[in-house]
């Protein structure tokens, strides 16, 4: 995975895509995001396309379901649908490690400031949030800390890492 | 005792300044109470009754002097000057301020101590058994897997937002003192003569509405893949979990609707493909935790001690307390000594901040600085020397700490009920009171001998008293607070669920009620039976012809 950018990660950095209804005509031009239904549908019409396209999934979306659609997707976006289901982060991972997806995975929905560190060690490489002071806290939060336990998906070292001297086995293979 | 290394203070520091950003968030409106809610309960913090209310981590219910020093400060400066231990190994403090919150956690750092986990719907505080290091029946010390475990699940990236509150217990001893069967998961620690060094992995056990008696997905997981397990099960439930009803969202219930088979298939599967890419960093991380534990350095005793037995021979209420609370060390000329926090007529689990500094002075003086909170809670000085036995206690009973009644009739665990907890239908304190004071007489305890009573003030069960030998559950009739008593229940090796005698009592008659039954069992028992196995002997009908009549 690529370094981690705070100022790629949220605000106005963000590449745009556009949601687009299943039944809404695509734009010509711009990023947009479809449903899993919407994208077997209308697979080649999305490809022929100059923009790049992704999915819109709910967080309680089966990564398994997802698996055969990935070739090609610029972006999954994971719409977190309350702030305490977290159901999104284990889709994310599953993604990520089940599934070797190694686009955009962006959350969006009800998500705030305190989610960011978890979003981001479970895969997620870009969050869209709901108003600007928010994502000055989201920032502000990820440059809180600097330790991490677990292995997880962001490429900072872990306490273990850094203790034992040595990378894991999942960021070295 | 584990000690910190600069990561591990490092992160506790960064959480504290974090949430002090959220509550100066809260405070200033930019975050809803719901909202906030979702972050203060990761952070220790909930809303009770009258208050917030602060609940602080002992992680595996391990402490020092100096922490227990720190304890004592915080009950004066942000409390009423005192605490209460929790059935989780921790403490709460009732009365702090929100504003306050944050300086009282830097506080708490200074001494490797943190709120983290201790409330939400995440991986809770991993509890362990009390006795871990000092008793001779156990395999291995299990508190640095729990610390192993600890580090692991603070803030895990996946799985801090599960349907709901999740509980880790660790044992490695023949008797179960810390329910493990009885927690989301429960690992108890072997050595297998021909696989080796293992956990049995109990998961789905739990109380509340629906209580069980957890099954065994495991006979035998190989100590080294403790974690890829324990995060094949999490993300199982992370993602199968109801969360469309609070009270079906534990996993017990997914284990449950699912089936045992079920769910071990489901879980074996994920943990079958994590399995190849697990590093093996943990158990070099093992290791570490391992030389971090200060162990204590034991003197080379004789077995007896000649001042030790003066004085059990001239004394006989510290024989009492000796016989009732104390329990046998590995290492000869050494105790393991329970502090009972439940006076006679005493709100139980509460201790003052001059007995918190009085059993820090005790610990270091005496007993080599250990201490240990139990679920039960009680305290526990696990390394203390025969021949400064009766030192100790007769400071304990000066300050009101030497009640000789651990796992007798008065060594009731309850809930904070009505008096504090929102939730609650009927006040779970008094009752425990007044049952205390009904058997405070001086004989009739012995006479008892081991009997759990376990109160909750509502279905979910903080109380525990589906795993009471008595359980007493209040129950809310039109407007009244009613009690229902279940019998049978046990929370040991072999754990078994209370059944509801018929009935429920008022709160006088709830009191009678449980002197009934314990008349019945003195009346029926045979030779040297305790109450439980008289109960799983005779079966309910004796008890209830006793409560009830024959209808
Ligand atoms: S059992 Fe009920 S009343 Fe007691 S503490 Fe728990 S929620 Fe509150």
């Amino acid at each position: 995975m690529e370094r981690l950018d705070l100022r790629k990660l949220t605000g106005a950095h963000l590449k745009p895509y556009r949601s687009i209804d299943d039944e809404a005509p695509l734009p010509d031009e711009g990023g947009v995001l479809v449903s899993l239904a919407r994208l077997k549908r209308d697979r080649a019409a999305l490809a022929a396309r100059k923009s790049p396209y992704g999915l819109l999934v709910n967080g309680d979306e089966k990564a398994a379901h997802l698996a055969p659609h990935l070739e090609d997707l610029a972006v999954i976006a994971i719409n977190f649908g309350k702030f305490s289901d977290g159901r999104g982060f284990s889709l994310a991972h599953r993604l990520r490690e089940d599934h070797g997806f190694s686009g955009e995975i962006r959350a969006t929905g009800a998500l705030i400031a305190d989610h960011a560190e978890f979003l981001l060690r479970s895969g997620v490489s870009s969050v869209e949030l709901a108003d600007p002071i928010i994502t000055a806290q989201f920032i502000k939060r990820l440059k809180l800390y600097s330790v991490w336990y677990q292995d997880a998906h962001d490429a900072r070292p872990t306490a273990l890492e850094l203790r034992h001297g040595r990378t894991r086995k999942r960021l070295a293979s | 005792m584990y000690r910190y290394d600069d990561y591990d203070q490092t992160l506790v520091n960064q959480r504290i300044a974090d949430f002090r950003d959220a509550v100066a968030r809260r405070l200033s409106g930019h975050l809803s109470e719901e909202e906030f809610k979702l972050i203060r309960q990761m952070n220790g913090v909930y809303l009770q009754l009258h208050a917030y209310m602060l609940r602080v981590a002992i992680p595996y219910g391990s402490l020092d002097s100096r922490q227990m020093h720190k304890l004592a400060h915080i009950a004066r400066i942000y409390d009423k000057g005192y605490g209460h231990f929790t059935t989780r190994q921790n403490i709460q403090y009732n009365w702090p301020s929100l504003r306050e919150m944050p300086d009282l956690l830097q506080e708490l750092a200074a001494v490797q101590m943190h709120a983290i986990q201790t409330s939400g719907n995440l991986i809770r505080n991993v509890t362990a058994d009390q006795y871990a290091g000092a008793t001779a029946e156990e395999v291995d010390d299990p508190r640095p897997y729990a610390e192993l475990i600890r580090q692991w699940s603070t803030l895990h990236p996946e799985f801090s937002f599960l349907p709901r509150k999740f509980k880790i217990a660790v044992t490695a001893s023949a008797t179960d003192r810390t329910a493990v069967k009885f927690h989301d998961i429960g690992l108890i620690l072997h050595d297998d003569p021909e696989q080796g060094r293992g956990f049995e992995v109990i998961v789905g056990g739990g109380m509340g509405r629906t209580p069980f008696v957890g099954p065994s997905l495991r006979d035998h997981l190989p100590e080294a893949q403790i974690l890829t397990y324990l995060e094949a099960v999490l993300r199982t439930y992370n993602e199968l979990g109801r969360r469309d009803n609070a009270y079906k969202a534990r996993i017990k219930i997914l284990v449950h609707e699912l089936g045992a088979e079920a769910f071990r298939t489901l879980v074996e599967d994920e943990f079958a493909k994590l399995l190849p890419q697990a590093d093996d960093l943990p158990q070099a991380e093992l290791l570490r935790i391992r030389e971090r534990f200060i162990v204590p350095e034991l003197d080379a005793l004789p077995a007896r001690d000649p001042g030790f037995d003066a004085a059990y021979e001239k004394d006989e209420d510290f024989r009492q307390w000796v016989k009732v609370n104390s329990a046998p060390h590995k290492v000869a000329g050494y105790i393991i000594a329970n502090i009972s926090l439940k006076p006679y007529g005493g709100i139980p689990g509460d201790i003052s901040a001059d007995q918190m500094d009085l059993v820090a002075d005790l610990a270091e003086r005496y007993g080599h600085d250990e201490i240990r909170a139990t679920h039960a809670q009680n305290l526990v000085l696990p390394h203390v020397k025969l021949r400064d036995l009766y030192d100790i206690w007769q400071a304990l009973s000066v300050a009101g700490l030497g009640t000789a009644n651990l796992d007798r009739a008065s060594d009731i665990i309850a809930c904070p009920g009505l008096d504090y907890c929102v939730l609650a239908n009927a006040r779970s304190i008094p009752i425990a009171q007044e049952i205390s004071k009904r058997f405070a007489a001086k004989g009739r305890e012995d006479l008892v001998g081991e009997l759990k009573i376990k109160i909750s003030g509502c279905i979910n069960a903080c109380g525990h008293h589906h795993a009471g030998h008595i359980g007493i559950l209040g129950v809310d009739r039109k407007g009244e607070e009613m009690y229902q008593l279940t019998l049978g229940g046990s929370g040991d090796e072999q754990a078994s669920i209370g059944q509801i005698t018929g009935r429920g009592f008022d709160e006088a008659g709830i009191v009678d009620a449980v002197d009934t039954v314990v008349e019945t069992y003195l009346g029926h028992r045979e030779d040297h039976e305790t109450f439980l196995e008289t109960y799983r002997r005779l079966g309910p009908a004796p008890f209830k012809e006793a409560l009830y009549g024959t209808a």
